[in-house]
């Protein structure tokens, strides 16, 4: 018995190690970046390499904010976010209770047609909606960059299963209450499905603030600029300040990194449950 | 014909389907606009030539293709993209199943581990690559600081020609891990306990358990999670944009990124759609072939 533990321990002790060796090398990366946009300029590009600053600077925070207009960046990214998040989650919840509650052959096709765009690569439609938006006059405009996140064919499915589990006799029985359908649509339905709200929300903030090649595509002016397309862009124009450059990553990733660490759980089961990162 | 009209006309004028069909408009509007009108016209212009999106383009039937399949550049292009596949898909999906295995028992710190792995998904991808890209720097990077503590020579990475592309996998991988890996968790843990009990009871040890029960019902999420793991990591364009630019020389230029070339550097249009359509061609061929695969090996309890 007394072995058995033993063996059991040491198992659970190279486990341990295993996938402590693993989640250094994927701390690694974040740690690196923190130490070098808070080490002084010197001790960035120095043989041997410190690992950790000997004081904190913040000499590279007032460099890259005067450089890069950051804030702007943040803004819009935060604006660009924010709505689509806000519209998807709106317009995924109707379409999707329109699917789930109001059943008939067509829509059953229309439904399948609409979840295969899941399967299209983004490349494929990317140029032709550059035309479009071009043709539109809606390039390096806002609505422009939030063009192809307005509604998520995620979002409706997922809202179409969900809400495929709520009895039909809830809203029938409003209905018969003499209830309007937009009234139901608002007074009952949307405060069932929060779960799937809050698992679209996240999701679909997270992946509209870490979208990279279309809001780079679609923006030609610094104005609009979001702050993944800064990021890149300043990377390539500023080769050598890494000092900078990891001010300015660290402060894209930061806001998504604070929601992410207080809303964990939340945010996992919210992934898990969405299971396509679109 | 009639039928179906007057079937048509008595869904738009009953009080309360008709609503249905409106609530589903937002989603069909959406569909055609962003999905139905660009895929339409992607086919159409690979067709044609057109340049600098200005002017009227012009009918060229399929030389576009002929020219692509001619350019010695886009084979090139073709291969760095499977060789990167290639690694990044077995890697991403094998290492975090066997986490995921580990962490969905009564394993110490459990939750912990599950952020800290899951930390490198929520990180756009840009900033990965940038800070990676500082990881990878020759003279002043940290990892040849760590190689060098190793007693290991250091690397050029990602400016020498024949690692750039494992060191650009080993980004993608590092990135995708923890993202696997809580759809795993969540598959294993939709697993009904009731199995491994009867397990157990017909006296099974754990790790038989693991390999009979475990591995096969997981089978959905693990093709699920190929498939859209080779998809996404075939389209990679973040990471050669913001680590090499398509180099050194031509080494990690990859598809989607000489796509993104040909539409916007170059300004030829017609070519850069041809080029579109035959990568989703090659994306739809991968994926019937996977779904081929777990048609065969489905297992059901």
């Amino acid at each position: 018995m007394y072995t058995f533990r033993i063996i059991r321990d040491i198992k659970i002790g190279i486990f341990l190690a295993i996938v402590s060796a693993g989640a250094l090398v994927m701390f690694l990366p974040f740690f690196w970046m923190g130490m070098t946009a808070f080490k002084p300029q010197p001790e960035i590009l120095t043989l041997p390499i410190k690992w950790i600053p000997s004081q904190i600077t913040f000499q590279h925070f007032k460099s890259a904010f005067g450089h890069v207009p950051i804030f702007l960046y943040l803004f819009n990214s935060l604006y660009v976010a924010g709505v689509c998040t806000a519209s998807s989650v709106f317009f995924s919840a109707m379409t999707g209770y329109g699917f789930a509650k109001f059943r008939s052959k067509g829509g059953e096709i229309i439904f399948l047609i609409i979840l295969s765009g899941l399967m299209v690569p983004m490349v494929v439609r990317i140029i032709p909606l550059y035309l479009l938006c071009i043709q539109l006059h809606i390039d390096d405009t806002y609505l422009g960059i939030m063009l192809p996140n307005l509604v998520s064919i995620y979002g409706i499915f997922l809202m179409r299963q969900y809400i495929l589990s709520i009895p039909t006799g809830l809203f029938d029985a409003a209905r018969i209450d003499g209830a309007s359908e937009p009234r139901i649509f608002f007074t009952i339905l949307l405060p069932l499905i929060k779960p799937a709200i809050a698992a679209l929300a996240i999701f679909k903030f997270l992946f509209t603030w870490n979208a990279f090649l279309w809001p780079l595509i679609v923006t030609s002016s610094l104005e609009k600029r979001v702050i993944t397309v800064g990021l890149a862009l300043f990377s390539g124009f500023y080769i050598q300040r890494y000092g900078e450059m990891m001010v300015v990553a660290l402060i894209s990733v930061l806001p998504i990194l604070v929601v992410f660490l207080t809303l964990q759980r939340r945010f996992i089961k919210g992934i898990a449950l969405t299971g396509i990162k679109y | 014909m009639k039928k179906i009209l007057m079937g048509i006309k008595k869904e738009f004028t009953h009080p309360i389907r008709r609503w249905g069909y409106l609530f589903i408009l937002p989603g069909i509007i959406y569909y055609s606009i962003v999905m139905a009108y660009p895929i339409g016209t992607g086919l159409f212009l690979s067709f044609h030539k057109w340049y600098a999106f200005t002017g009227t383009p012009k009918f060229t039937g399929i030389k576009n293709f002929i020219e692509l399949f001619q350019d010695e550049v886009f084979w090139l292009s073709l291969r760095n993209t499977i060789y990167y596949t290639s690694l990044c898909v077995p890697f991403s999906v094998v290492i975090p199943l066997f986490l995921a295995i580990l962490l969905s028992e009564k394993f110490p710190l459990k939750n912990f581990f599950r952020t800290i792995y899951f930390l490198p998904t929520i990180t756009s991808i840009v900033a990965i690559g940038v800070v990676w890209a500082w990881l990878y720097q020759p003279t002043f990077g940290l990892l040849n600081d760590i190689l060098k503590h190793l007693g290991l020579p250091s690397q050029m990475w990602i400016r020498d020609k024949r690692l750039v592309i494992p060191c650009l996998a080993i980004v993608f991988i590092w990135f995708r891990i923890g993202f696997n890996m809580v759809l795993f968790l969540a598959g294993i843990t939709g697993i009904p306990n009731v199995l491994y009990e009867a397990a157990t009871i017909d006296g099974a040890s754990r790790t038989q358990q693991i390999f009979r029960i475990t591995l096969p019902l997981l089978f959905p999420t693990t093709i699920f999670l190929l498939i859209t793991t080779t998809i996404y990591s075939f389209q990679v364009f973040d990471l050669v944009f913001v680590m090499t630019k398509g180099g050194p020389g031509n080494a990690s230029r990859t598809v989607g990124f000489e796509i993104y070339e040909r539409a916007f550097s170059f300004f030829e249009v017609g070519p850069a759609m041809a080029e579109t359509v035959v990568l989703f061609g090659i994306l739809l061929a991968i994926t019937s072939v996977q779904l081929q695969v777990e048609k065969k090996l489905r297992v059901e309890f």
